[in-house]
């Protein structure tokens, strides 16, 4: 691991590196080049076909783009705030992509400030900063987080206001104007600290001139919209709600396909055939229960596969050695069970 | 003092060093750019301190540091350290100690013109190691050496002379410099007390009303500004008579711009005649 890639996405360095990352794609060999390669350079070209295809392509979904346009809309009518400005709150079940839309977002909104601004210019400023909630999470520890971000060490005697004060006062001087706070529904305002937490979190917002767009599990649904003070956040914060993908209507199937495709084309390999995955679109469907976190996982880890064992293509074979989480196989077993009955009852 | 566990990390708003900055200038700025208390700082640095106000903007040398030090000083400004080396004396000092030489004479510390220091975009105080010769900025036309700076706009003859002293003594060594100007200093002292130089006593007092300060009384800074021309004079006087012989009444009256006659009672003359470490008995009849 190199020094960089020891610091986090909640770090200001992990998030530069991301910022950073050039999403290359490698360039796929004729045969007649694949087999003049030495060894150690088959390794190496393999090696980076396993790079790519670990991390795979950031697909311009529906949410994302919305995310994406929401958001944006939201910085420019904050930039002139003093108070009381708006923000977001991505909500949805495990694996429907809120994270990486909220990143993508930010890395988004990173890369354009340095496109507008020069490299110079953008250098002196931090115009994204992305923390996740801790379980159980204190006004002291939430402070802590955006201090450790920012890269602010926390001395063991400072207390709350102290670590607040210069939090504040660092990310106001580095211009932060989009802050992204995941994991949201780890504040749990029907208990005294998860309601000193929002309000810490509400005083941030007030303190530091930025949009704050949070990110959290079925956010409505565990209390953070409830309440006088979940009342509060919800008079200034729209909501974007991800969803898997449906299977039901023709509308639905197409963009299911779409995203498939999409997938697909970015494929680095050898032997795959063009639509086969797209002919497996039902199937896939079936595997993910259309959630975007579990398809990107099942197809990378059957790239991966395809690569390792030296298949280099995707089939079904190959998809049903991958095992996905949880949700995704309980919800499979369970339609396949419900299938089955109304079959047998037919 | 032990280190802290987890490794260092650049702070989030970079300081750049400023010329001749002192270290405890730059680490303080540091700290407060960055929100932090200057003892967690020293803790993040590994230097030990032991009185709570060891490490001033004064400070600018390497007591208290442990073998880290340099290093963590590079990682938390996220610069190399051949590149703070440069800029701090006292870090390559550390890092290659000098064989045993005789101690140098104190430093002299000044503060930074404010102005030099927001071009840099710099708003804060610092502490810079000055030359000798060092009393003004004389692109800013600003007076450092004391408490507030004074405004030399007035009397543009004071940044002339400096500019041209600079010049003569651009070659010569720091303690040498030094001491003629604490001689310059003490002759200066004793002019302005006893009436040796009426005349040069009337060009300083028609000087004190360009910067509102008639009723200064000595000692005080605006003396010391008034007095800073022929300052200089004295101290390039002293400076020439040590590499060779003086024609002491037409020299002096020239760097002066006032008629000089030696006097034994003189300081100026005193110093100049007689032999190093000859002391002076204090003259109380008036010259010729």
């Amino acid at each position: 691991m190199t020094e960089d890639e020891r610091f986090p996405l909640t770090t200001r360095e992990g998030w530069q590196r991301f910022v950073d990352a050039d999403a290359g794609e490698p360039k796929l060999l004729a045969d007649s080049e694949l087999e003049l390669l030495a060894e150690n350079q088959r390794i190496a070209y393999d090696q980076d076909r396993l790079d790519y295809h670990s991390r795979l392509i950031v697909v311009a979904t529906p949410t994302i783009r919305q995310v994406y346009t929401t958001g944006r809309r939201l910085v420019l009518l904050n930039r002139h705030q003093i108070s009381a400005r708006r923000g977001l709150i991505i909500t949805g079940a495990a694996g429907t992509g809120k994270t990486t839309a909220v990143t993508q977002l930010g890395r988004n909104h990173e890369l354009l400030l340095r496109h507008r601004l020069g490299p110079q210019a953008a250098s002196g400023r931090v115009p994204v900063v992305y923390v996740t909630v801790p379980p159980s999470a204190t006004p002291k520890m939430l402070a802590s987080e955006f201090a450790r971000f920012a890269g602010l060490p926390v001395h063991p005697r400072q207390n709350q206001a102290d670590i607040t004060n210069a939090v504040c006062d660092v990310l106001s001087r580095l211009r932060a104007d989009l802050v992204l706070v995941d994991e949201i529904h780890n504040l749990d305002l029907t208990t005294r600290i998860g309601a000193d937490a929002s309000d810490q979190l509400k005083y941030l917002a007030e303190r530091i001139p930025a949009t704050f767009i949070y990110a959290g599990v079925n956010v409505e649904g565990n209390g953070l919209l409830a309440g006088t003070r979940g009342r509060q956040i919800a008079g200034r914060f729209g909501v974007i709600t991800c969803q898997g993908f449906a299977y039901g209507t023709r509308l639905q199937r197409q963009e299911w396909r779409a995203l498939i495709a999409t997938l697909e084309q970015s494929l680095r390999l050898h032997r795959h055939t063009p639509g086969q995955l797209l002919r497996l679109d039902a199937y896939l469907h079936e595997r993910t229960d259309g959630m975007i976190g579990s398809l990107s996982h099942l197809i990378r880890g059957a790239a991966v596969e395809a690569i390792l064992e030296g298949t280099e293509k995707i089939t079904r074979e190959t998809l049903d050695r991958i095992s996905l989480d949880q949700v995704a196989e309980t919800t499979r077993a369970h339609r396949k069970n419900t299938r089955r009955r109304h079959e047998s009852a037919g | 003092m032990s280190p802290p566990a987890e490794p260092l990390r650049r702070l989030p708003i970079p300081v750049r060093p400023f010329h001749r900055e002192t270290i405890g200038s730059f680490l303080t700025r540091l700290a407060y750019t960055n929100d932090l208390r200057v003892p967690h700082l020293l803790e993040l640095t590994a230097i030990a301190s032991r009185e709570p106000h060891d490490i001033t903007p004064a400070t600018d040398d390497h007591h208290g540091w442990s073998p880290s030090t340099p290093h963590r000083i590079a990682a938390l400004t996220g610069r190399p350290l051949s590149n703070l080396a440069a800029a701090f004396p006292v870090i390559g000092e550390f890092l290659a100690p000098a064989p045993a030489t005789p101690a140098p004479s104190a430093a002299k510390f000044l503060r930074a013109c404010r102005y030099c220091a927001a071009a840099r975009n710099i708003t804060s105080m610092i502490i810079v190691r000055a030359r000798p010769q060092d009393y003004l900025c004389i692109q800013h036309r600003l007076w450092h050496h004391g408490i507030g700076d004074v405004d030399l706009t007035a009397i543009p003859q004071l940044v002339d002379a400096q500019r041209r002293h600079n010049r003569r003594v651009r070659t010569l060594l720091p303690a040498a410099i030094a001491e003629a100007h604490q001689q310059a200093r003490d002759i200066i002292d004793e002019w302005i007390t006893e009436p040796w130089q009426p005349a040069l006593i009337e060009h300083w007092q028609q000087r004190l009303p360009l910067l509102h300060a008639a009723e200064a009384r000595h000692p005080s800074p605006q003396l010391n500004v008034v007095t800073h021309p022929e300052l200089l004079a004295v101290a390039d006087l002293l400076l020439t008579a040590a590499n060779r012989h003086l024609n002491l009444e037409n020299e002096a009256a020239a760097r002066l711009g006032i008629p000089y006659r030696p006097h034994p009672g003189d300081p100026l003359t005193h110093r100049l005649t007689q032999p190093a470490g000859h002391p002076r008995r204090h003259q109380r009849s008036q010259p010729d």
